[in-house]
């Protein structure tokens, strides 16, 4: 029988409607695999195999009924900070090691309205604070492509089950580039959409103005339709925007006549020069396409972030706050006699390192006396970063960079050195700080390790990166290139 | 405007600062973060190049003003499953440990 876990949703969707293949095979085909992979692997913290062909015989009535949605019987994974109800939501870390989540998040909702198949829960770096899932405190997932590195983070368990085929596409939620840099690393195509077009509602949160949630998919068509289907405005997250969505199920390529700018800015220091011509040589592809190309400066781009390491602890700290042990999740093991011993113990023992860190550092920057010289500070040239892309939208239809400096690291490589690791966000920090959306997709391959391209578009022009990056993929045949896994 | 100046955090500033976050540190971790903290303050005190004077700070990137929504009340989670959620509980209620000695 045809391995169905490989298939594209696209594909699937085809096969599904034709009544080709029906939504339990293709359950159970990744159910499979993931029994077959996850061992090595590690990307999956829970597999909710039962609810998923339950889900997937659901679906196959819907589909015999005539009335099949896009992501209709399609098996997705979903990052274990994003609430799927009755199933447990770890987060990455010990501290929620017991929470049974008691709501569906709004995504979540959504999917299981368009009759999607939720196949479990991935592994992610401790409230998806990092860029390895070194800091998960379940174990590292490995990277398809060599068992030895990370997949990137945070959202590296829905990257490596994508890339691996352990489900046809995934959710991930990217605060500083954890859809985008896991998704360069793996070899995915990964999209981090405008700050407010998709709820945040049952996301556990890590920095409230930087979080979104967002697709990972084989192809841009796959991480189109999902981000379709997610989607829109919700009572429920006020910052969620009321702006009209496109019907992204029908996208075309679009490259003709589009005006590219490369900000001179992004090639910094500790740039494998070997990515930096794989992205030379996308560009070249795009313009062979009919793009125009020119650079561009964002002077305050390389303060995108400094600025990112006051605001993002600065709200983590108040995120977490909640995380006390009493009233959901996990209490000490030693016993205390009073309320504040209590609190101490839960989170010295619940929490893992980056996670203390960030906390650490975020009541510091807030605190009496500090406020103003970090967290005003950063505000401020925060509106800097978004004059500047501000400005060159004005001229430029979408911005490319590469999506991570380099391929994917040796596991362990960084893990004492937090600077080092939050370089690795240098790159995609800024789509965040700015709130524009930005698409990472294949563009080569560096001894074997996959290397991300970013696309970057102004607000609300989610459609206009997808449509380049379609045209880009259908040039090239990146994608077709699979981890001997 | 107040400026980053001092960018070095001691061990018992690290120890004031874990007592605000309420988290419990050993001797070992306050040296560790001491000096990792001191680092990344290091690290970003790089945007004091950045002329910041008539900038208004950002308070929502989307430019979002406030966002209104009728008072209605509505149903949600059930009190069963929230008590359940907690290590402790007794009576219906969430147990927690004695306020005062």
């Amino acid at each position: 029988m045809l391995s169905l876990h490989t298939l594209t949703i696209k594909k699937a969707h085809e096969k599904l409607k034709n009544k080709e293949i029906s939504a339990v095979e293709l359950t159970q085909s990744c159910l499979d695999r993931i029994a077959e992979t996850d061992k090595k692997l590690n990307a999956f913290l829970t597999v909710t195999g039962k609810e998923a062909l339950e889900q997937a015989k659901a679906a196959d009535k819907k589909i015999a009924a005539g009335s099949a949605e896009p992501l209709t019987g399609i098996p997705l994974a979903i990052k274990d900070v994003i609430l799927v109800k009755d199933v447990k939501n770890t987060a990455g870390s010990k501290i929620l090691e017991n929470y049974i989540a008691t709501y569906d998040a709004t995504v979540i909702r959504k999917l299981k309205e368009a009759s999607a198949v939720i196949i479990g829960k991935t592994n992610c770096d401790e409230f998806a604070m990092g860029s390895s899932t070194e800091n998960s405190a379940y174990g590292v997932t490995k990277n398809p492509w060599d068992l030895e590195r990370v997949p990137g983070g945070s959202s590296g368990g829905s990257a490596a089950a994508v890339r691996a085929d352990q489900c046809l596409g995934a959710l991930g939620s990217d605060t500083g580039g954890s859809i985008r840099q896991p998704a360069a690393l793996c070899g995915n195509v990964g999209l981090k959409l405008t700050y407010g077009r998709v709820s945040r509602y049952g996301l556990s949160a890590l920095a409230s103005s930087f979080d979104q949630i967002g697709p990972f998919g084989k192809t841009v068509t796959d991480t189109a339709w999902i981000f379709n289907a997610i989607a829109g405005h919700d009572e429920k997250d006020s910052t969620s925007l009321t702006e009209d969505m496109p019907d992204l199920t029908k996208l075309s390529p679009q490259i003709k006549g589009k005006k590219i700018g490369i900000p001179e800015e992004c090639f910094v220091k500790g740039l494998n020069p070997k990515v930096k011509q794989l992205v030379e040589d996308a560009v070249k592809t795009l313009e062979k396409l009919g793009a125009k190309v020119d650079e561009v400066s964002l002077p305050h781009l390389p303060y995108s972030l400094p600025t990112y390491y006051i605001i993002m602890p600065a709200e983590a700290s108040s995120n977490l706050a909640r995380y006390d042990g009493i009233r959901y999740g996990r209490a000490a093991e030693t016993e205390t006699d009073t309320l504040i011993e209590n609190y101490l113990k839960n989170k010295a023992e619940g929490f893992g390192d980056e996670t203390k860190r960030r906390i650490m550092l975020g009541t510091y920057t807030l605190s009496s006396g500090y406020y103003d010289a970090y967290y005003t500070k950063a505000q401020k040239v925060r509106t800097k970063i978004i004059g500047d892309f501000k400005q060159a939208f004005k001229e430029f239809d979408l911005l490319i960079t590469p999506t991570v400096p380099d391929v994917a690291f040796k596991i362990g490589e960084k893990s004492d050195d937090p600077l080092a690791m939050y370089l690795n966000d240098i790159l995609t920090v800024s789509a965040n700080v700015a709130g524009v959306p930005a698409i990472s997709l294949p563009c080569g391959f560096v001894n074997d390790l996959p290397v991300g391209l970013q696309m970057i578009g102004n607000y609300y022009q989610e459609e206009t990166i997808l449509e380049a990056a379609l045209a880009y993929e259908m040039a090239t045949d990146w994608n077709s290139k699979k981890p001997k896994f | 405007m107040s400026k980053i100046t001092d960018t070095k955090i001691s061990t018992s500033e690290v120890e004031h600062i874990a007592k605000l976050a309420r988290i419990e540190l050993d001797e070992k971790d306050k040296k560790t973060f001491s000096t990792q903290l001191t680092e990344i303050l290091q690290y970003i005190k790089k945007l004091e190049e950045v002329d910041t004077d008539d900038v208004e700070p950002t308070a929502h990137v989307t430019q979002l003003k406030n966002i209104m929504r009728h008072d209605k009340a509505k149903t949600c989670v059930g009190q069963a499953d929230l008590i359940k959620a907690a290590p402790a509980s007794q009576d219906n209620c969430i147990k927690v440990k004695a306020v005062l000695k």
